[in-house]
């Protein structure tokens, strides 16, 4: 019997003792069942606490017996990767995700909710499910169970498979975890609504469960710009955001989410919207669990780089999403059939219309990119091949999106609830005039295409409107300023984003070794390779023109057993007023063919090459190179010279995985360089590269191909992100401590 | 009609037309190479490489030769870097445009023989 996996069996009854005690108490409202209920709950959230401290000490501890540990950790991690190798797999993300719907669970109970059978009744039920994926791929599970192909019963691997460089990164051991809050947080707003439609009561729960909707948005929102640095700093895409099926997954149901957060205001301010906040929570954890369909079923893997690879759960995956999909819209339909609904005001100048109008837009954002993600599934449908749309199509769908959103924030802190006050707009009218010079200004250095310019002056009139607002309010010492202060950080965001990504400037170049280049505003000089810190290569740039200070630039490009791959990770340098931003490309080895004499030769065998006498005694081997995992050949050669005197060269090799790097020696007195050509071990010869003798011609030596980019104005965006991040906690804090709703 | 339905069905129905056009427009089929040599838009060719590959330092970009599996051949200039796993393909799909005899790609997915697949190879 193997503790972990008996421990997720032993889960999954308690769960459904917990559920069925639930009914019980809910059907006879008996104390005791109640309590058993609870117990039960109680009992499984331990057990899932159990396995996830379990499998972090079998990570840590290097069990490589079991399956997980084996795939996706190595003995030469440091603790704080190892313990990223928690969810650098899908049954560890899995088990996360149930870690934190128990910790919810718990919550629940705690507040002790009136409905809290069915409430916890929708949770266990989800939570069942996720039990169940980690029944049918545990991460406990022996690596001789797996294949025992290649290990004999019993028999513990020396060593693990490694953790995928990539995720060896500080932003891994924050972005995943923060994300996976939120993705299990939407099972709150699934079981509240759910609790509404069955109990036909659509007012209460909106009071309830708004702050859990203000924490799903806070969570997914910030899971969503850690994923972004991320990709901005060690992916190299060149950009922060891709459009990436893996991105869009968790920014499809954050669009809803912010939906569902602003309806629920508007239903409490007006009594309106009853039917479109249940359909929108819903809707956010079903996107949710589409989305996690998505990533890891491998659906996808022909359209997007970095997807889960084809896995064994894409018939229990899809089952998932369309059974919650399907009760979703059975019991939306039946709850919501004698609905007492109130009309939200039909005056156009109010509050509650523009919000309408930006949770309209909101919507549209979300179900079109939702279709874009889909595409690949969707045109499969109609044909054998299946195809996807281009980035083109997110861009040209998220600018008029964006037009409205700037235009709503901006408009509707101005209205007023319920009473039509279009005088109100005139106050503002300043505030529109100082934007469009603004526009002017950005105009004039450079912002001159329709949308973009667009845009930026409806963001700037909307971080003047938003914070105006919020100074006010905090001179009133009022804590209710959260929400417009994150709608001054999203104008902040969609203003960086304008700048650093329409307005980037970037070139290719190759940069030849030890001589500087001017490359746009700067001199660019490349140093060579050396081994980072972090025991990756990487390529050293000194560049002179930004700023004062010399910079030094050193993108990684290393080789990954891993991945079976040439690795490349940007290195980006934050200039105040832009990123300059260097990816390399390739390393175009010296070329020994034009300028250097090639000369083959045999073990023991004597050759002359212009007034020397060469012989070829043999290759030593060093493995105990200070480059880790890497081996160096080298030829020795013994040059003699017409006069008799003698000397011993060793020109060298090294190979690190499949990268090789030359080793070349001087010919002494005369500064020409001695290269390894070739090694071609059948038929025992070694092929020599000599420099020619030195010409004035600079020798066209080693040369580093690199793209260069400037990102105007970055910092804005990253500001807007955690004014952002800051506003959505101000009112989450508000709501659920100052100010319930 | 009140004016706040007029606007909400305005923005809705134009919303969606343009949504459906960039669909459409933006929307790269996956096509023989044969196909991908007559077709004029983006698309969406998968073969197999010929070889290694080399990077164009005139040009700055990685050109490399691709058959697809009824022997049509391809030369393919991406506009960016090798990926990193280039050898190791198994398999390549370039999504771009074929103009002046190459075929210029925007965007390489390389797939690779997965630690998984060779696992369950064993099995």
């Amino acid at each position: 019997m193997i503790p972990g996996i008996t421990a997720t069996a032993l889960t999954f009854v308690c769960l459904i003792i917990s559920i069925v005690s639930y009914y019980i108490y809910y059907r006879k409202n008996a104390e005791e069942p109640l309590r058993l209920a609870r117990y039960a709950f109680y009992i499984s959230s331990g057990l899932i606490f159990f396995q996830a401290v379990l499998l972090l000490w079998g990570i840590h501890t290097h069990q490589f017996q079991w399956q997980y540990v084996f795939s996706y950790s190595s003995r030469d991690l440091s603790p704080f990767y190892l313990t990223t190798t928690f969810w650098g797999g899908q049954e560890g993300t899995f088990l996360l995700w149930l870690v934190l719907g128990s910790i919810y669970g718990l919550v629940l109970i705690r507040k002790k909710f009136d409905n809290e059978p069915l409430i916890m009744s929708f949770m266990i039920l989800v939570m069942a499910f996720i039990v169940m994926i980690l029944v049918k791929k545990n991460p406990f599970v022996y690596v001789w169970d797996v294949n025992p192909g290649r290990f004999p019963a019993g028999s513990v691997p020396l060593d693990g498979n490694g953790l995928n460089p990539l995720l060896q990164d500080p932003w891994m051991i924050i972005h995943p975890p923060v994300l996976f809050t939120g993705y299990s947080a939407t099972m709150i707003l699934f079981a509240f609504a759910m609790t509404a439609l069955v109990t036909k009561n659509h007012e209460n729960w909106i009071r309830q469960v708004f702050p859990y909707g203000v924490f799903v948005v806070l969570a997914l929102g910030t899971g969503i710009i850690l994923g972004g640095y991320w990709a901005y700093t060690t992916l190299g895409w060149g950009g922060y955001w891709g459009w990436d099926p893996v991105e869009n997954s968790s920014f499809i149901p954050w669009l809803s989410s912010l939906a569902f957060m602003h309806g629920a205001i508007v239903q409490r301010r007006q009594g309106g919207l009853k039917r479109t906040n249940i359909f929108l929570a819903l809707l956010t954890f079903i996107l949710v669990l589409y989305g996690s369909f998505l990533t890891r079923s491998g659906v996808l893997s022909d359209f997007s780089v970095h997807s889960f690879s084809e896995s064994v759960l894409t018939d229990y995956l899809t089952a998932f999403v369309v059974l919650f999909a399907a009760l979703s819209l059975i019991v939306f339909l039946y709850g919501t059939q004698k609905i007492n609904s109130t009309r939200v005001s039909e005056k156009f100048f109010t509050r509650e219309t523009f919000m309408l109008f930006g949770i309209l837009a909101l919507l549209l954002s979300s179900v079109f990119t939702f279709f874009g993600t889909s595409a690949p599934l969707i045109t499969g449908i109609f044909s054998d091949e299946p195809s996807n749309v281009s980035i083109e199509y997110y861009n040209r769908l998220n600018a008029p999106v964006a037009i409205l959103i700037g235009l709503f924030i901006a408009l509707s802190p101005v209205l007023s609830w319920k009473r039509e006050n279009r005088s109100n707009i005139l106050k503002y009218r300043y505030h529109m005039v100082a934007a469009v010079l603004i526009g002017i200004i950005g105009f004039i250095l450079g912002l001159q295409d329709p949308i973009p310019l667009t845009i930026f002056i409806l963001f700037v009139f909307a971080i003047s409107v938003n914070g105006e607002i919020v100074l006010r309010l905090l001179r009133a010492r009022s804590f209710d300023f959260g929400g417009y202060l994150s709608h001054v950080g999203i104008g902040f965001m969609l203003i960086g984003i304008i700048t650093s990504s329409s307005y980037e400037t970037n070139t290719r170049t190759t940069l030849p070794i030890n001589s500087p280049k001017q490359v746009m505003n700067y001199q660019m000089k490349y140093l060579g390779f050396r081994t980072g810190a972090d025991g990756k290569d990487e390529a050293v740039i000194q560049i002179a023109g930004a700023g004062s200070n010399t910079l030094e630039a050193s993108p990684k490009f290393y080789w990954s057993e891993f991945n079976q791959a040439f690795m490349r990770n940007p290195s980006v340098h934050n200039l105040w007023v832009k990123d300059l931003y260097i990816s390399p490309i390739q390393v175009i080895p010296a070329d020994q063919g034009t300028n250097a004499s090639k000369l083959m030769i045999k073990k023991s065998e004597t050759v002359y090459f212009e007034n020397y006498l060469l012989n070829f005694e043999g290759y030593e081997m060093n493995d105990h190179s200070n480059v880790a995992n890497s081996i160096e050949v080298y030829a020795l050669i013994q040059f003699r010279q017409d006069d008799g005197n003698a000397f011993m060269i060793k020109p060298g090799i090294r190979v690190t995985g499949q990268q090789q790097q030359l080793l070349p020696a001087d010919l002494p007195g005369t500064g020409r360089a001695v290269n390894i050509q070739n090694i071609d071990i059948d038929n025992g010869t070694l092929t020599l590269a000599i420099d020619h003798e030195s010409s004035n011609e600079k020798q066209p030596g080693e040369m580093l191909a690199v793209e260069i980019t400037e990102k105007p104005l970055i910092n804005i965006l990253w500001l807007g992100t955690i004014v952002m991040i800051i506003g959505v906690s101000v009112s989450l804090i508000n709501r659920s401590r100052f100010k319930p709703f | 009609m009140k004016a706040k339905y007029i606007i909400g069905g305005i923005i809705i129905v134009s919303f969606i037309v343009w949504a459906g056009i960039s669909f459409n427009k933006t929307l790269t089929p996956y096509v023989t190479i044969s196909e991908a040599k007559t077709s004029d838009t983006m698309v969406q060719v998968k073969g197999k490489r010929v070889d290694n590959g080399s990077f164009d330092m005139e040009q700055n970009v990685f050109v490399f030769n691709m058959v697809d599996e009824v022997g049509e051949q391809i030369q393919v200039v991406y506009d960016g870097a090798k990926p990193g796993n280039f050898e190791q393909a198994t398999e390549i799909v370039c999504i771009g445009r074929y103009t002046d005899g190459k075929f210029h790609a925007k965007e390489l997915l390389v797939k690779c023989p997965s630690k998984y697949m060779e696992e369950s190879a064993n099995l």
